[in-house]
């Protein structure tokens, strides 16, 4: 066994370049693997470990309308009171009611630490610490959230109010949230397993919450899980709370002609449910899966590829050994081995090149996922994975090493000049990785152009030049301060062109509202966005107007101005026609003053949607403020320090932050430049290892066809001759991963662009581009070898004849 | 030398046969060695002399015709009973050395033992014998490419002799060596010969032919003559 290592060692290091091809190669696969592993165990493995989950729910609102059912995560307040005291099948009721606090602090702590907006705080009941498995640390088991004034926190965020203090100590402490005083009353260990359950502060749900009665109102801040003695009196639950729900509501939800229901998804299923909170979608999982798997199989090809082409430097080393009486279980074992070594190496280089994706892949990378390292669960993926590729790769090498035949190599000099197995078949790997590459390269090519499309596009307004801001809405950061005050304060500062107060035209935000017509054939109905804005908006923005004129202060309570999409919705002839007529908003008559022509309100995956401006003077309805800059980019840090100055003239206790309009268009696009990031490390990933496995083809190619090329040489042969005759056949095998890659990645970017409502037109040139860059990538990839091949002495090449 | 037969082929047939073409490469010859025989098969380029001494080691396969190895059949014999006979009984040594540039002069010596299951400390004192007797101790810890190519040759007896088969086949073992180092390897050969074991060796030297107790001539894949040293 040990000179079998030995022997292999040996031959890897004197093989360097191939051995660095095949590490690195499988390293990059195993790398994505891995990664891939790490983020789909993390996602199937949520609210795996929970006692009993097979009997734990979660309740959620549906809402009927016109044979429309939609899904809503989140309950009406009075919902879990009901449920506990009218089911006596329901073990545990548990509301997740999560709690705003502009501030926590650790009052009285050894150092003052202060939070803003911390997240996870809920109002729950003491059934919570029942239904999931947390381990107490510290505090009164018995009388959980008894008391409305304690506060049960998790490890971590016991340690964050309360640095070097013992968790005993800080048992009994008191912390601030917001005016009111909270003793800690118990601290829990955090989950060690990702969860659907996210609180990590937990207070006795408010009594104004828990004894609610209004039934109309859900909230997706209000949640509610249930554990059910047994799943067969799910049903009757359901029918039960479903006519409450209705005898509750009827009254109010019949006059928008809709019909509220109660429903229950089952805890293992509630991670994957697309409506639910923080879930994720389960076809991405298995896409990864499929990613993954192809990565890999990449890998192996390539290396199958590399090993096969070496087999005739090996054969006459095998031949020996079987001369000497070695058995082809033994040279199938050796060559196992060997298989086995190069990819733990590679197991090995992947984890640095993991390191090295997960930076730049970050933000594609659940944040949670580091808490959850699952040593077990990597290294058995990791132990699975090495033999899985040891496996395969070794396959079909083991078979040709079967074939080497004694005779055929012992009296060889050269060996390398043997050729084994079947080239078609070696062949058609390099078509599959060519393959993949390609379809890779042109989805990179389609995408960006699309994002760029997508962002250079025009929205139907001004983005250049525009900084927004978003006004306090804290009570100490003096949020009562009349923005109309601040936005005249700062109207005045050079290098300021315009500033207006309002919604901004394009933005994951969504108002909307029912809008009335009145026509020949009766009332007609539009579903518009409102955008909520003062009369500089329209100058600032730049809007087109197509009749009438812009939003006036005197329009707040009569006046209306339509998008034309919405004048089309509701019936008027043209922007002309529309413009004086009346329409009907929240029972109220307003006339439309003017119609704008269509912009953008979304990004560009949705279509025009029909939009109305309202005129306002309410603070909460224009949080924002829009802020033109003047033309000349190098006054803007000085305007920005002016602006800066008045902001802390009016708001000295929020921080001054703002964002250039368009860097904000860009985020609209977040997941698809995730995506896009996503796909160009792919196409990089699998255009690096497809030339790797060029690289050693090449190589070997070249010692092959060395007295073939001295002969050509000696016969007058140029050294571009000499190249084109090396590259020739693999181009070729490229050219035809390319002719089936090309109608696969056109079906499959069409698809893609399906989503988006504003897209480019697939074009020829899309295609052929990419598919020159990728023979020339190739072709630059092997000219190193077949130049140097090419100017060999042929002298050299021939004397060993 | 005994007057047991080791080696006795009769009617031998061998063809190579491409898409195209079939070659006779050995026809109906018919050969014997007898045990502690040391015997030279001679004949110009392609006469088939060097597939004459594959057959007889296992390495190639006959197409017609009966090959007795000390009066067993063994011209049907699959590949394991061939690899079997021939880690015991048979030795190899080539004109191009063949030995593993990855491993060392006492590794490629050791092989055949190891797959004899020979226990290691077993194997250490037989490979430093034989190599103490082809005078290559001091070489044991180099790789091949580091020796001359009378060192390497010699290094190929040692493999072939450290597991005492009874039949050494020899093809062309000076055809690579210098007149002095092909000498000092013929003289292995004949010591080892003396000392009981079989050989076969294929060569084109006259000089070497004369080392052995009979020499074979052949011509077109046939025995053509035979001739005993005197």
């Amino acid at each position: 066994m040990m000179s079998t290592i030995k022997l292999i060692f040996r031959q890897l290091w004197r093989n360097r370049l191939f051995t660095f091809l095949n590490v690195f190669g499988l390293a990059i696969g195993i790398s994505a693997c891995w990664l891939i592993f790490r983020i789909v165990n993390y996602e199937f493995s949520f609210d795996q470990h929970h006692p009993e989950s097979e009997q734990i729910y979660k309740v959620h609102t549906s809402y009927e309308e016109k044979d429309k059912l939609d899904h809503f995560d989140g309950v009406p307040a009075p919902l879990p009171a009901y449920i506990k005291d009218n089911f006596v099948n329901v073990e545990l009721t548990v509301p997740i009611f999560k709690q705003y606090f502009e501030r926590v602090s650790n009052n009285g702590g050894a150092q003052k630490i202060e939070f803003e907006d911390q997240p996870e705080i809920i109002g729950t009941t003491g059934d919570y610490f029942k239904m999931t498995p947390y381990v107490w640390l510290a505090g009164d088991q018995r009388n959980i959230l008894k008391n409305s004034h304690e506060v049960i926190l998790t490890e971590s965020r016991a340690k964050l109010y309360f640095p070097n203090t013992s968790i005993d100590q800080i048992i009994g402490q008191t912390l601030s949230y917001d005016s009111t005083l909270y003793n800690v009353a118990g601290i829990v260990k955090d989950l060690a397993h990702p969860s659907s359950f996210l609180g990590k502060e937990f207070i006795r749900i408010p009594e104004q919450e828990w004894n609610s009665t209004n039934w109309n109102n859900s909230n997706s801040n209000w949640q509610l899980f249930i554990k059910v003695k047994s799943s067969a009196s799910l049903p009757n639950l359901i029918k039960t709370a479903d006519k409450k729900a209705y005898e509750m509501t009827h009254a109010e939800f019949d006059k928008f002609g809709f019909k509220m229901h109660v429903n229950t998804v089952p805890l293992k299923d509630l991670h994957f449910t697309s409506y639910a909170q923080n879930n994720v979608d389960q076809k991405i999982m298995y896409g990864l899966i499929g990613i993954g798997i192809f990565l890999l199989l990449l890998a192996c090809v390539n290396y199958i590829n590399l090993a096969t082409a070496q087999i005739p430097q090996r054969a006459k080393e095998i031949g020996i050994r079987k001369t000497l009486g070695e058995s082809q279980k033994r040279i199938t074992k050796s060559f196992l081995l060997e298989t086995f070594c190069i990819t733990a190496f590679s197991v090995l280089l992947s984890w640095p090149l993991l390191i090295l994706i997960q930076t730049v892949l970050a933000a594609y990378i659940p944040d949670q996922l580091k808490l959850y390292p699952d040593p077990w669960g990597v290294s058995l993926f990791l132990a699975t994975l090495t033999i899985t590729i040891t496996l395969i790769s070794s396959g079909y090498p083991i078979l040709l090493t079967n074939k080497v035949k004694i005779v055929e190599v012992i009296k060889i000099s050269n060996a390398q000049t043997l050729k084994f197995g079947n080239l078609s078949f070696r062949k058609m790997l390099i078509v599959f990785q060519f393959l993949i590459a390609q379809l890779f390269v042109i989805s990179t090519c389609i995408i960006g152009l699309q994002l760029k499309h997508a962002l250079q596009n025009n929205y139907g307004f001004d983005k250049d030049a525009i900084i927004t801001l978003r006004f306090p809405s804290k009570s100490y950061q003096d949020s009562n301060v009349d923005p109309f005050v601040f936005k005249q304060a700062i109207k005045h500062i050079a290098g300021v062109e315009q500033a207006s107060l309002g919604h901004l035209p394009m933005s994951n935000d969504h108002w909307g509202n029912a809008l009335f017509a009145k026509s020949d054939t009766g009332q007609l109905q539009a579903d518009v966005q409102m955008k909520f804005v003062d009369q500089d908006n329209f100058k600032l923005y730049n809007f087109k107007m197509l009749a009438g004129r812009p939003l006036q202060l005197a329009d707040t309570s009569t006046g209306i101005v339509l998008n034309l999409a919405s004048v089309q919705k509701l019936g008027f002839k043209s922007a002309e026609n529309a413009v004086g007529s009346f329409v009907t908003y929240t029972d109220k008559q307003r006339q439309i003053v003017g119609v704008t022509d269509n912009f953008h309100t979304k990004n560009l995956h949705a279509a025009i949607q029909p939009v109305v401006m309202l005129s306002s003077i309410k603070k909460w309805e224009l949080n924002r403020l829009s802020v033109k800059l003047n033309n000349n980019s190098t006054t803007w840090p000085e305007t920005l320090k002016q602006i800066e100055k008045e902001w802390k003239k009016y708001y000295p206790k929020a921080p001054f932050k703002y964002d250039f309009y368009d860097q904000q268009i860009k985020e609209l696009y977040s997941s698809d430049l995730k995506f896009s990031k996503i796909i160009n490390l792919f196409t990089s990933t699998t255009i690096l290892i497809s030339c790797l496995g060029l690289i050693g083809l090449v190589t070997i190619t070249t010692v092959q066809r060395t007295k073939e090329i001295g002969i050509r040489k000696v016969l007058g042969s140029t050294v571009l001759g000499i190249i084109g005759l090396l590259s020739k056949d693999y181009i070729k095998l490229i050219l035809i991963s390319i002719l089936i890659a090309t109608p696969i990645a056109w079906w499959a970017m069409h698809k893609w662009l399906d989503d988006f409502a504003y897209k480019i037109d697939l074009s020829w040139w899309m295609f052929i581009i990419p598919a020159a860059a990728t023979l020339l990538i190739a072709f630059f990839t092997m000219s190193y070898q077949s130049i140097k091949a090419a100017r060999a002495n042929p002298v050299n090449s021939l004397r060993d004849e | 030398m005994s007057t047991k037969n080791m080696i006795k082929i009769t009617n031998l047939q061998k063809y190579y046969r491409t898409e195209e073409v079939e070659t006779v490469a050995l026809n109906n010859l018919n050969i014997h060695v007898k045990e502690g025989e040391f015997v030279a098969v001679m004949g110009p380029s392609g006469c088939g002399k060097s597939t004459l001494l594959n057959i007889i080691g296992l390495l190639d396969d006959l197409d017609e015709g009966s090959y007795l190895f000390n009066e067993i059949e063994v011209a049907k014999f699959k590949e394991r009973g061939r690899s079997d006979l021939r880690k015991h009984n048979i030795g190899f040594v080539f004109q191009s050395f063949n030995l593993i540039d990855e491993l060392t002069v006492f590794e490629n010596v050791e092989l055949p033992l190891v797959y004899t299951n020979v226990p290691a400390a077993e194997r250490k004192k037989r490979v430093e014998e034989v190599l103490e007797k082809v005078q290559i101790m001091h070489r044991r810890n180099h790789f091949p490419q580091q020796l001359s190519g009378g060192q390497q040759q010699r290094v190929a007896v040692a493999r072939a002799v450290v597991n005492n088969p009874k039949l050494i086949l020899a093809d062309e073992p000076t055809g690579n060596l210098d007149s002095n180092n092909g000498n000092e390897v013929m003289q292995l050969l004949t010591e080892l010969n003396e000392a009981g074991t079989t050989i076969v060796m294929v060569t084109h030297s006259e000089h070497d032919a004369k080392f052995s107790d009979r020499v074979i001539r052949m011509l077109d894949g046939q025995v053509i003559m035979e001739t005993t040293s005197v």
